[in-house]
């Protein structure tokens, strides 16, 4: 029946790409309520966004949001237009998650405002991109990196599971506790 | 006794038991002569570049993204190598995936040397040594690629064996250092695999030159013939042959056949992926139906009744497929023949006959002037004795396939794009196909969502048949591949590239694996059309480009001119064709700056990086070939931004702006070692979405050497770009600022007021001067190099 709306399907417990394996750890998968502690706990956290906002309003409306909680968003070149519309202001807007990668895993690496990021979530990317880019954080860094896509990302050190038509209500769920507070005003 | 003399003319009278062992034979009075004086590194070994490749990895760091954490190469493993662990052989993590690299160059390189072995051998065996390489008068560096790294102008067909055997030994001394227990510093494999893409370049300029040169392609003219595209223009009545794959002879023989048969409008030869594009360079009435992606759609779609296949970028399930409609296959590579008999000296007639009734379901046949014959007798015979395939999906059976779908989601965790075909199949079951016409621009047939669904569902089919109207009726037009630059054409726009005044070089080349539509790779490049760059492109994306219509109905290639210029598009070519480009940058580097080319390589790589403002755009990288093609373009000191499936590549090379110490030149005018605004700030990076491509081209098109107004322009575009497609200033920007005449004109003053503000710079309002802030200051007579043997060679 056209115009029906049916009940968003919780997607299976697979990897977004079956054969993306490898043989250290995956993702511990991360719960809402988990998350936003680890993220209040941290020093200076960011987010970065991808390509992905370009074409989901709901994904830049979770952005603004968190940013409004005092994280840092970094935005890629593929997703700073609807940030910086709505009147954030990025740490950086035109590099590419590449770029940033390539950044973050120099330790000596001070942040685009001189201070190094020590949790990074991620929002809006090509699954397969931000695979690979995660198991590089994975291997040659410490950071904690946190996946909030909607595919689970093995590669993380904690991710969403997948989510896929719920991923909205997952993210509802962390924004909404997040709140406001402290968040990234932490000092040494 | 044996003894060996060293090259030269010697009279051998009167000698007895004495062995000769003879290399190459050089007959009287035709010695060669020298036409240049020789450089530094003549056939380079496999060492003798690694300077400057430390030179440029110092600066461009590798980054490693592992698809896999462990190595099963030898029999010490499997190792886990997380977190950078050693295995038992003492490779760590970075080590491995650096020589995985390797390895994807050395195959994707391999492939180029292969088939330009073959096109040797065939033309040497039909032409002969003497046939004479020669491009025309417009073209005096025929050989661009060859020249430099080989020290070689080659003028027969025979001079290019040298060249080949050069390549080959390379190939295979760096396939040697991959083996287990060589080589244990990644920068050491990073600088064998960018040997790999050198020799690549080489390797591919040898193919393309006897392509050109035997078969009388375009020798570089900009008004080549408009070809047909797409699936809409094939004439189905008539018996459809369909060709794929890289490797012309097959093809041109089959023409050939058409041709002296009289049968040309008789039967319809189209072809897919680079056959299509060389089959066109030599037969401009042949069709395309277009890339790689269109490969499974093609042969399923039952509008060939024979297939030819050659080599490199054929799907693996082709003779499967084949069979499956009663398609006949005739393989004709060593590279592939696809487990068929080997028919090749056997009786055509009787050939004809097993395929067409049927007993054989493909044969392999290894002489392409047979292949000719054969197959355009069986493809008449087939249309003849089978009449035209009924469409091949009804109404009722889309219907069906639909209905079998329960959503379980097991299509999305196999596609690569993750497209969400339970949603379209969702929307269809309601009636609704417009999300599957939607998705077929996204979707690249590979069918992993048919070899996962539980339901056997024939997806690919499906969304076929559901935007069946828009695919069958795509038209489109492409410029026939014109092969080189012309030298004419350099000394024309060598001064502005220098210069900045031409804001660059963009070279949309590889393959179709696009993150999203087909389309973006046009609306890409029509911006910097728009803008006045030169666009120089090559294999898919040549093809894609043409694709795609404006309001009036003209394709790209119809609305903008095939000259080498300013806001000129130029196709070179299939992918052999890519060295034209390289080879445009290095003539630059000679023609126009008069810099020597013969064995010179370091030298000119090094102008090339600080001067040229090329940039290479592989949007859909899919193969091995794509990271050996855009590893040699990075040895040569030119950037590639590539889409966002080349991260499974591995490794990508980008500079860190914020180390300050990584961005310096040798300044031969004011001979000091000087820092430098970092330009350009990678070598190889992805990019997400057509939007961040389309500003890092941009940016990556800026050199040290520009000129304030080459700068000035090139920050304009960089900016506006930045602005329009990211909604911001760049965060960059300021870094490229050497004084007030570098800034866009129309936006000085609120620039000015930035650098003041937000960075601390002094200005001087009244003239409207930096006093300042910069990096550098400008100066007209900059000379850069990061060689020292170049600033040694220059310093007066």
């Amino acid at each position: 029946m056209i115009g029906t709306k049916r009940k968003a399907k919780k997607p299976p417990e697979k990897l977004f790409n079956t054969a993306d394996v490898q043989a250290s750890r995956s993702a511990m998968l991360a719960k809402p309520n988990v998350l936003v502690k680890m993220v209040k706990r941290a020093k200076n956290p960011a987010l970065v966004t991808g390509g992905r906002l370009l074409e989901d309003r709901r994904l830049v409306d979770y952005a603004v949001r968190i940013y409004n909680n005092g994280i840092a968003v970094i935005a890629t070149g593929a997703s700073s237009k609807p940030l910086v519309e709505r009147g954030i202001k990025p740490d950086s807007c035109v590099f590419s998650l590449h770029y940033i990668t390539q950044f973050l895993l120099d330790e000596n690496w001070q942040g685009f405002r001189g201070k190094p990021y020590d949790l990074v979530l991620f929002l809006g990317f090509e699954p397969y991109y931000l695979s690979r880019m995660l198991s590089a954080l994975k291997h040659f860094s410490k950071l904690t990196t946190v996946s909030i896509d909607a595919f689970y990302q093995p590669h993380a050190k904690f991710s969403f599971p997948n989510t896929l038509d719920l991923h909205s209500e997952m993210l509802e769920e962390f924004v909404s506790a997040l709140g406001g507070g402290s968040v990234g005003k932490k000092e040494d | 006794m044996g003894f060996e003399l060293k090259e030269g003319i010697f009279v051998l009278d009167e000698m007895r038991n004495v062995s000769i062992k003879v290399g190459r034979v050089i007959e009287e009075g035709k010695e060669v002569k020298e036409w240049e004086p020789a450089g530094p590194t003549p056939k380079p070994h496999i060492l003798d570049l690694r300077h400057w490749d430390r030179r440029l990895l110092e600066r461009y760091e590798p980054i490693y993204a592992p698809m896999q954490d462990f190595c099963n190469l030898c029999t010490m493993g499997p190792c886990e190598l997380s977190q950078n662990k050693e295995g038992a052989c003492g490779l760590d993590l970075r080590t491995q995936k650096a020589r995985l690299v390797t390895i994807a160059c050395l195959i994707g390189a391999s492939a180029h040397a292969a088939h330009a072995r073959h096109l040797l051998e065939y033309a040497l065996d039909k032409f002969g040594h003497d046939y004479p390489i020669n491009l025309g008068s417009n073209i005096n560096v025929e050989a661009p690629n060859i020249r430099l790294v080989c020290g070689i102008k080659p003028e027969t067909l025979g001079n290019l064996e040298e060249v080949l055997d050069y390549v080959e030994q390379g190939l295979v001394r760096v396939l040697h250092t991959v083996h287990t227990g060589q080589e244990e510093d990644y920068l050491d494999f990073e600088s064998k695999a960018l040997e790999v893409g050198m020799l690549d370049h080489v390797a591919m300029e040898t193919a393309d030159l006897i392509q050109i040169a035997v078969f009388n392609y375009p020798k570089g003219e900009s008004d080549a013939p408009l070809i047909d595209i797409g699936f809409g223009v094939l004439e189905v009545d008539k018996p459809v042959l369909l060709v794929i794959g890289h490797n012309i002879l097959p093809a041109r023989n089959i023409d050939d056949y058409l041709r002296e048969h009289g049968l040309e409008d008789e039967v319809e030869i189209a072809g897919l992926c680079c056959t299509a594009i060389d089959t066109t360079r030599y037969d401009p009435k042949a069709k395309i139906v277009g890339t790689l992606s269109y490969e499974l759609r093609a042969i399923r779609s039952g509008i060939a009744d024979v297939v030819v296949t050659d080599e490199q970028c054929i799907r693996a399930d082709t003779l499967r497929e084949c069979s499956k409609l009663g398609i006949p296959l005739i393989a004709s590579s060593e590279a592939a023949a696809r487990g068929l008999p080997d028919r090749t000296d056997e009786n055509p007639d009787v050939i004809v006959n097993d395929l067409v009734s049927g007993r054989e379901k493909g044969v392999l046949i290894r002489d392409p002037d047979k292949v000719g014959e054969i197959a355009v007798r069986v493809a008449m015979e087939m249309r003849r004795k089978k009449g035209r395939k009924p469409a091949f999906m009804s109404d009722d059976e889309l219907k069906a396939e639909i209905a079998k779908c329960t959503s379980c989601m097991s299509c999305i965790f196999a596609c690569p794009h993750n497209l969400r075909v339970d949603k379209a199949m969702s929307a269809a079951k309601d009636g609704d196909f417009s999300v599957f016409k939607e998705l077929e621009d996204s979707c690249i047939a590979c069918g992993r969502c048919e070899q996962v669904c539980p339901r056997h569902i024939r997806i690919v089919d499906v969304i076929m048949k559901s935007s069946y109207d828009s695919l069958v009726s795509k038209t489109g037009k492409m410029r026939a591949g014109r092969g080189p630059i012309q030298d004419t054409e350099i000394r024309n726009v060598g001064q502005p590239i220098v210069m900045g005044t031409i804001p660059g070089i963009i070279a949309p080349i590889g393959c179709p694996n696009y993150p999203r539509s087909r389309k973006e790779v046009y609306e890409i490049i029509e911006e910097f059309l728009k803008r006045k760059y030169i666009v120089a492109t090559t294999g898919c994306h040549a093809m894609d480009l043409g694709m795609y219509k404006d309001e009036e109905g003209k394709s790209i290639y119809e609305r903008y001119p095939g000259s080498f210029d300013a806001g000129g598009l130029v196709n070179c070519g299939s992918c052999v064709s890519n060295p034209h480009i390289s080879g445009a940058a290095i003539k630059v580097a000679n023609i126009f700056a008069m810099r020597p080319l013969r064995a010179n390589y370091a030298e000119i790589a090094d102008y090339v990086l600080n001067r040229v403002g090329a940039v290479g755009l592989a949007w859909g990288p899919y193969s091995q070939k794509a990271a050996s093609i855009a590893t040699g373009f990075n040895r040569l000191g030119i950037p590639a931004v590539a889409g966002p499936h080349a991260a499974k590549y591995r490794r990508a090379f980008i500079g860190k702006l914020w180390k300050r110490e990584n961005w310096w030149v040798y300044d031969i005018k004011s001979k000091k070692r000087i820092n430098v605004e970092p330009c350009p700030d990678s070598l190889l990076v992805v990019a997400e979405t057509k939007e961040e491509a389309i500003v890092q081209l941009a940016r990556l098109c800026l050199r040290p050497a520009d000129t304030y107004m080459g700068r000035q322009i090139k920050l304009t575009h960089y900016i506006e770009l930045s602005k329009k497609y990211l909604g911001c200033l760049p965060d960059d920007w300021h870094l490229y600022v050497r004084c007030e005449a570098d800034l866009p004109l129309k936006m000085k003053d609120e620039l000015l007021k930035i650098l003041e503000e937000e960075h601390d710079w002094k200005i001087d309002w009244q003239k409207k001067k930096i006093i300042e802030g910069p990096i550098r200051p400008y100066d007209s007579g900059f000379n850069p190099t990061i060689l020292e043997e170049v600033f040694d060679k220059y310093l007066r």
